[in-house]
């Protein structure tokens, strides 16, 4: 059964009828799309725009976590200025952009399409195994961030973990690794941790858009002598480009901001080896007391994020949606 | 497939719409709440930090006291503690939060100079709580100039813990008194048990964390006040300065780094922070560890989980004497409170011994710990004597410095040393340089 | 011909074998934390590690369902999650559709303000959040939490509906809006069906973004029956102690929902494209 082939249609004219129905449809049409953003854009604007401006606020006070009722001291710069001279601040700039960041982006985004791709050949659908290998995909997802956590150090324990069981028992080593206790390694598993229970966003997203991918487009390049490849670089992957990009950005984002991983696994540590951005801003507003402070590192990771997006926004983005 | 959607493009709207009304109606009700009438029902929130295990006594007191007090219904609520003290101070600043509250020792004066917490001493004039507030144990931590905001509680402190068998098997006849002799036994305890070539028995451990809630800040204090340094003391003249050099620092760094240069603490405690992480709670069941510093808590856990018995015994002696911290709870009333004379009747009742019959926290008033001493099993009778030895932290408190701040930068400090991002000198010099900043903070 | 057919069998088992091989990776820390919960409470964390332990018991789940309020909190969490998935989806793709397919002055830029929301760490907003739903009146209360994962998740859910329907050719919106269909309906009788799988996806994403949200909850739910799974977790968690035991035990219990809704929402992945259904 085939699907009739789509019609190709001239540019919709305004509908017939006289001026009254022309002017009717030009007015529909210029504030139609503003209203159809309406609810999305009033949620965000109150819920966000307010504690976002509050903490934009807090960043040029010296102000306590206890202070919020009183008002704190209004210092201009000076929050940003100790910002920058810190060292710990290029520390954990280092470690958010490159090993929280890059890595575990790039490692989930690579990991994602291998298995989407996977999962979407024509092998597993025909074994009827679909519905089992998604499930089993979301199954890292499911799994509660503290208890996911727990079960990694256990997992990597030095001595109980299965991992370095494993290890030493197949005689790849004569004694376990404190993989989360060595600064050589312990980024390594925390990027382990991140990798596994982020995957499956990457791996649904990217699947959802190859299953769009009709049969028969597929069909039709093998009919011109495509082979696989050529198939997967020149028919796929175009057509999962939106998708993708969208993806990359959604992920880099929330990966850049994110708190609870390094938090839960090692608390920054050991020393500051792991010490990202989102720990330096919560040590400083709720351990230092310094409320000020913590959100000014809460700005500048804004600042960057705000950097990122409309740079991958006026290249990727744009190039992969293909708009004006 | 069709069904679907179609179910969908229903659902959608009817959501939205039942949404939409609910919000209207909560906001509707909110403004039409009646004032409440005169000689009614008073309901309490009162909010602690543990997890429901520990406080099945505390339940069953608060249980008693809502049957005794019909009018006066107290709601029981847990925060956990890690984010309690952050949860309190944002709902007080909005205007809201529980009417009693459980806060730590450390916390309350802090919260009572920026006004979050009501001043008790009207309260205990009018209506003293247990045998008179000259009972209590540690107020001056709660007490700011002439006003006290919290009143203690629960005190608590850690103590070393063993396994009698394994030091008998080393040939240790008595458990060793001095930081050195832990040491050297440590040092005769670490042993390759099965003979696989590996160390499966570690001397001694302890979750050297980097984090700010780890415990290497508890045994650096109880190593530097056991031999007179504190990082907070007063010079002659009254002033708060810093009371230890870099060298000092590094002298207990050095002490402390030994055991894991001598590989007799375990390395992946390093990135280990708390005792309740299973690696610490079951070492000396699993016989990985021979000896450990744990908390009365912890310690009724791992015996639980032993099936050799294990021992609380006293921290090590230091050249001056013999310390360890005092910690504990204490219990305030938040100024939101609209019924601040029956919150303090509950909180009188919670420091009352009927509340500690069954709640199993040792009381912060001289009278009552006696009674509850009397009832401990012989293993934990060290706990009570450790306690005789408890210094709190009211040094640090009163020199204004931020206590959680201090905290943090001694277990960074640390751990950078034991995982060799630092060297010794490099450690104690940026621990020192990290007090001296937090106390000049407090000055402001 | 059979040589063909083995070869295409070899290679079909080859594809086959690396997916699982790969998947049953990524589920292996999540099986030993459901064979954990069935272990007795000391045995919780072994010397040596044993996949399946020799005593098998089903004490934990008994203490959790009779002794806690756990399923309380499991029953909490998926009100939430799934009102707020049905009306995040909802008002996500109709903001979706308006970026996707008109052409308007402020696109660029309120494009840029959707997903702004998201450029700060929650850690920092949660105290101004906090005291406004006070003065709402909306803490400890369902609806409030609801609100507040809508505003949470819709940026994420326009951004991904909006790459969605870029996928969808816009020949048949123009077919349809020719046919003097009104704006909703092209939504919902033409996009749509294209759109589905995508429009799962981001069901599915919102889901578990509500599902295991922790600092919002705990900020904004302090009274016990209305606490959510991940609050719930967080107080198995004492200050010297834990319930490994019950913390197991309770993530396998709070699993079990996510699973079957997961099961139920990954069948629409599944393209009305792929299976030739698209009609008039």
């Amino acid at each position: 059964m085939g699907v009739t082939p789509l019609p190709r249609l001239s540019p919709a004219k305004p509908g017939s009828g006289g001026r009254q129905a022309l002017s009717g449809y030009r007015l529909r049409h210029l504030i139609e799309p503003y209203v159809l953003l309406l609810p999305a854009l009033s949620v965000l604007l109150v819920f966000f725009f307010r504690p976002a401006l509050f903490n934009i606020v807090l960043s040029f006070q010296r102000i306590s976590l206890f202070e919020l009722g009183r008002g704190g001291k209004w210092v201009g710069l000076a929050n940003f200025v100790a910002l920058v001279q810190d060292p710990l601040t290029e520390l954990a700039l280092r470690n958010t952009i490159f090993w929280l960041t890059a890595m575990t982006v790039s490692l989930r985004i690579a990991l994602g399409l291998v298995l989407a791709l996977l999962l979407n050949t024509l092998v597993i659908r025909r074994w009827h195994l679909s519905g089992l290998a998604r499930s089993l995909v979301l199954i890292p997802w499911v799994t509660p961030p503290v208890v996911a956590v727990a079960a990694w150090q256990w997992l990597l324990q030095a001595r109980y973990g299965a991992v370095n069981q494993l290890l030493v028992e197949t005689g790849l080593l004569t004694d376990g690794i404190p993989f989360l206790a060595r600064s050589s390694t312990v980024w390594w598993a925390i990027t382990a941790i991140v990798v596994w229970r982020e995957l499956p966003f990457v791996v649904i997203a990217l699947l959802a858009s190859l299953q769009s991918i009709p049969d028969e487009i597929y069909e039709a390049a093998r009919i011109d002598g495509a082979n696989e490849r050529r198939i997967l670089y020149h028919v796929t992957l175009p057509l999962l480009r939106p998708v993708l990009a969208v993806v990359t950005l959604l992920i880099t984002i929330w990966t850049f901001n994110n708190f609870l991983y390094v938090w839960l696994a090692t608390r920054g540590g050991p020393g500051v080896r792991t010490q990202v951005l989102a720990t330096q801003m919560y040590l400083e507003a709720f351990v230092n007391y310094r409320l000020g402070y913590g959100a000014a590192v809460g700005v500048l990771m804004g600042l960057i994020m705000l950097v990122f997006s409309v740079v991958y926004f006026n290249t990727a983005f744009k190039k992969s949606l293909g708009q004006a | 497939m069709n069904r679907a959607r179609v179910l969908f493009c229903l659902l959608v709207p009817a959501v939205v719409l039942a949404l939409s009304l609910s919000a209207a109606g909560s906001v509707l009700a909110a403004a039409a709440t009646p004032p409440q009438a005169a000689a009614k029902k008073v309901e309490l929130l009162f909010r602690q930090g543990d997890p429901p295990g520990e406080v099945e006594g505390l339940v069953k007191a608060v249980d008693a006291w809502n049957a005794a007090h019909p009018n006066i219904q107290v709601k029981f609520e847990t925060v956990p503690w890690k984010d309690a003290q952050a949860q309190l101070v944002r709902e007080i600043q909005a205007g809201g939060g529980p009417d009693v509250a459980q806060v730590a020792f450390v916390w309350t004066a802090d919260l009572g100079k920026s006004g979050l917490l009501t001043d008790l001493v009207p309260f205990i004039k009018a209506s003293p709580p247990g045998k008179g507030l000259q009972d209590f144990l540690a107020t001056e931590l709660g007490t700011v100039g002439d006003k006290i905001y919290g009143l203690p509680w629960t005190v608590d402190t850690a103590t070393m813990v063993y396994r009698p068998d394994l030091l008998e098997k080393a040939g240790i006849s008595r458990f060793p008194d001095t930081w050195e002799d832990l040491a050297r036994a440590a040092k005769r305890l670490t042993l390759d048990t099965k003979g696989s070539g590996r160390t499966d028995q570690y001397g001694f451990c302890w979750p050297a964390g980097s984090g700010p809630d780890g415990a290497t800040w508890f045994l650096v204090n109880a190593y530097l006040w056991s031999n007179g340094k504190s990082f907070m003391k007063q010079d002659a003249g009254g002033k708060w300065e810093v009371g230890v050099s870099p060298q000092d620092v590094a002298g207990v760094m050095r002490y402390f780094k030994s055991f894991f240069t001598e590989k007799v603490t375990p390395e992946s405690l390093i990135a280990v922070s708390w005792e309740g992480d299973p690696e610490m709670v079951g070492s000396l069941a699993r016989g990985t560890c021979a000896i450990t510093n744990f908390r009365l808590a912890t310690f009724r856990l791992a015996a639980k989980q032993s099936p050799q018995p294990i021992k609380m015994t006293l921290e090590p002696k230091g050249s001056v004497k013999r310390a360890s911290h005092l910690g504990g709870r204490t219990l305030a009333i938040n100024p939101n409170t609209k019924s601040p004379q029956e919150s303090w009747e509950f909180l009188k009742y919670l420091a009352s011994s009927e509340t500690f019959k069954t709640y199993n926290q040792f009381p912060a008033q001289k009278a009552l710990l006696a009674e509850v001493q009397a009832r401990l099993p012989e293993a934990e009778k060290a706990y009570a004597e450790q306690l005789t030895y408890g210094t709190s932290f009211r040094d640090y408190i009163f020199s204004g410095a931020n206590v959680n701040g201090m905290w943090a930068a001694t277990n960074r400090e640390f751990g950078a040393v034991f995982s060799g991002q630092k060297t010794i000198e490099q450690g104690g010099a940026d621990l020192v340089k990290a007090m001296n900043a937090l106390l000049a903070e407090g000055k402001k | 011909m059979s040589r063909v057919r083995a070869g295409q069998l070899a290679q079909d088992l080859l594809v086959v074998g690396l997916t699982f091989a790969l998947l049953l990776g990524l589920a292996f820390p999540t099986l030993w934390i459901f064979l954990t919960s069935i272990r007795p409470e000391q045995e919780v964390f072994s010397d040596t590690f044993r996949l399946i332990s020799s005593t098998l018991t089903l004490e934990s789940y008994r203490t959790l369902l009779a002794k806690t309020t756990f399923p309380t909190y499991i029953r909490n969490s998926l009100v939430v999650s799934l009102i707020t998935t049905v009306t995040s989806v909802a008002i996500s793709l109709l903001a979706a559709y308006s970026f996707s397919r008109h052409r308007f002055r402020f696109r660029g830029v309120l494009l840029i303000m959707v997903v702004f929301s998201q450029l700060f760490p929650y850690v920092i907003l949660i105290t101004p959040i906090y005291v406004f739903f006070y003065h709402l009146k909306l803490v400890n209360t369902t609806l409030g939490l609801i609100i507040a994962y809508i505003a949470t998740t819709v940026p994420f859910c326009v951004y991904m509906l909006l790459g969605y329907l870029d996928s969808v050719p816009r020949e048949l919106d123009e077919a349809a809006i020719v046919d003097g269909c009104s704006t909703i309906r092209v939504i919902c009788s033409v996009v749509l069906p294209v759109a589905w799988p995508g429009v799962a996806a981001t069901a599915i994403y919102s889901f578990a973004q509500s599902w295991n949200e922790y600092l919002i909850a705990l900020t904004l739910v302090t009274r016990n029956e209305l606490k959510t799974v991940p609050v719930g977790l967080a107080s198995f968690f004492g200050e010297y102690t834990t319930r490994w035991d019950l913390v197991m035990t309770a993530s396998v219990l709070a699993t079990v929902p996510t699973l079957i809704i997961f099961l139920v929402l990954q069948r629409h992945l599944v393209s009305g494209l792929a299976t030739g259904a698209v009609k008039q």
